[in-house]
């Protein structure tokens, strides 16, 4: 990889305090570069900068910069390492006359203190830096860096303990938004395929974890934990040709019968990644459901896995028909349970496509203290093409 | 200039002031251009061989406080712009 490649290929240099190593991090989750950085023995300073302020449009990007902070090299070669010695280690660079020219794009100020907020006091008040990113979008709807931030604070949003329904579905579609602006932008496209399906996915974006664990825990460390673990999409690896999974669990008996939750103990977030395809294009859906917190809801693991079935139109595939949730071995939890799978369009579809699905769990509510068998339908919505 | 305003939460009244060199990588298409089409223009970063590094605070991973590439002045810096995937 990258980066660790010159890490070890600049070990004394580094050691010997010639050079110093730093990382700025692109990423949605960047707690996972914690764990990373330990896999790979790198102790350097990381910088965040999941909203892409820097505005780079690809990853990974090395740059030399010199004693005063001026950049002297982009990319440099790693077959040409022995002549940095030289040509930037060991020279001496002159002090900059002046700051260079702003080639910035401006931003707003309804832009601008939308990113102070998720940056510097999005710990006070979620629903604030949203509303301060859905001022900024109605200032500029048009800007592409706003939309895909906006973005960024909507799945953090979702990931927070805090979360309002839809808000992965609108970072969803704050991205599409962006990437319709600049379908260029790498980093934009990789943050929808991150979740996406794996038709359309370059490569598994965190299968990595599974083994840094392992090699950390190997050699006596313990991995650094992470905040949000990686879903399914973000482990999946990529996909050439739709598949379909034929042994599936079979529907209960009577299941039609089951009382109805209708939000009351469990609230559902369905979200489709991308929210709109062409004609023989695959989804992903990912459906969460989040105990509620006011009636002090949680799951009850004695008993039977969370499933989840759906049905399709005719002429769509299905990956699965259920999946299950396998219950923590803890007898109650209240954790976030999400089941993903993958859809296909026929090639003649076009329009709105309505997915019925229903999820059947056991949930207890601290108030009455009783525990309950429900069932919850959910709509899944996809669109096709243009 | 580029400049994000935060609030007094962290004793500071301004957290980061940036500025981007000019120049960006064009990746012309001859052919095309000469055709008379329109080639899109392909732009990596803002980044430019002789300009400052924008000095804008980002949270470190250590800890969330703010950081800068400032903080390495004096020092040869390889700087990698990433992700872990």
């Amino acid at each position: 990889m990258h980066v660790p490649g010159w890490h070890e290929a600049t070990r004394a240099w580094q050691e010997a305090g010639d050079l110093q190593m730093v990382g700025i991090i692109q990423e949605q989750h960047p707690d996972r570069a914690r764990l990373f950085m330990q896999w790979k023995g790198m102790g350097w300073p990381i910088l965040i900068d999941s909203l892409d302020l820097l505005e780079t449009t690809v990853v990974p990007m090395t740059l030399l910069l010199d004693e005063h902070g001026v950049i002297r090299q982009i990319q440099p070669p790693r077959d040409e390492i022995d002549e940095l010695r030289a040509t930037f280690i060991d020279a001496a660079f002159a002090a900059p006359g002046a700051a260079a020219d702003d080639s910035l794009p401006g931003m707003s100020d309804s832009a601008t203190a939308a990113v102070s907020a998720y940056l510097w006091e999005s710990d006070g008040d979620p629903d604030a830096v949203i509303a301060a990113f859905e001022r900024a979008v109605d200032a500029d709807p048009e800007h592409g860096y706003t939309l895909f931030r906006a973005g960024v604070a909507y799945r953090w949003r979702y990931d927070s303990g805090a979360s309002r329904p839809d808000d992965f579905q609108r970072a969803v579609h704050y991205w599409e938004r962006a990437l319709s602006v600049d379908p260029n932008n790498y980093i934009w496209r990789r943050r929808i395929q991150q979740y996406g399906p794996r038709l359309a996915k370059p490569y598994s974006f965190y299968d990595w974890v599974v083994t840094a664990r392992r090699d950390i825990t190997a050699r006596g460390g313990d991995p650094s934990p992470l905040v949000v673990e990686p879903g399914g999409a973000e482990f999946a690896q990529p996909q050439r040709a739709f598949t379909v999974d034929e042994a599936t669990l079979e529907p209960p008996e009577l299941d039609d019968r089951i009382y109805r939750d209708d939000g009351q103990y469990v609230e559902v977030q369905a979200t489709m990644v991308p929210s709109a395809i062409q004609p023989g294009a695959s989804a992903r859906a990912h459906v969460s459901f989040i105990p509620v917190e006011d009636i002090k809801a949680h799951w009850n693991n004695e008993v039977d896995d969370l499933v989840f079935w759906v049905e399709v139109p005719p002429g769509w595939q299905l990956d699965r028909r259920a999946v299950s949730v396998p219950n923590p071995p803890e007898t109650v939890s209240t954790e976030t349970r999400t089941v993903e799978f993958e859809v296909k369009a026929p090639d003649g579809a076009r329009g709105r496509y309505e997915l019925p699905g229903y999820a059947l769990y056991y949930v207890c509510e601290d108030v009455n203290g009783i525990c309950l068998y429900r069932r919850q339908d959910v709509l899944l919505k996809v669109d096709v093409g243009g | 200039m580029f400049i994000i305003r935060t609030t007094a939460t962290l004793g500071l009244a301004t957290l980061a002031a940036a500025s981007f060199g000019g120049g960006s990588p064009v990746a012309a298409n001859a052919a095309a251009a000469a055709a008379g089409e329109t080639v899109p223009q392909r732009r990596d970063s803002h980044f430019a061989v002789g300009d400052l590094f924008p000095d804008l605070a980002f949270p470190s991973l250590a800890d969330g406080t703010p950081a800068r590439l400032s903080d390495f002045r004096g020092k040869k810096v390889m700087l990698h712009v990433f992700a872990s995937w």
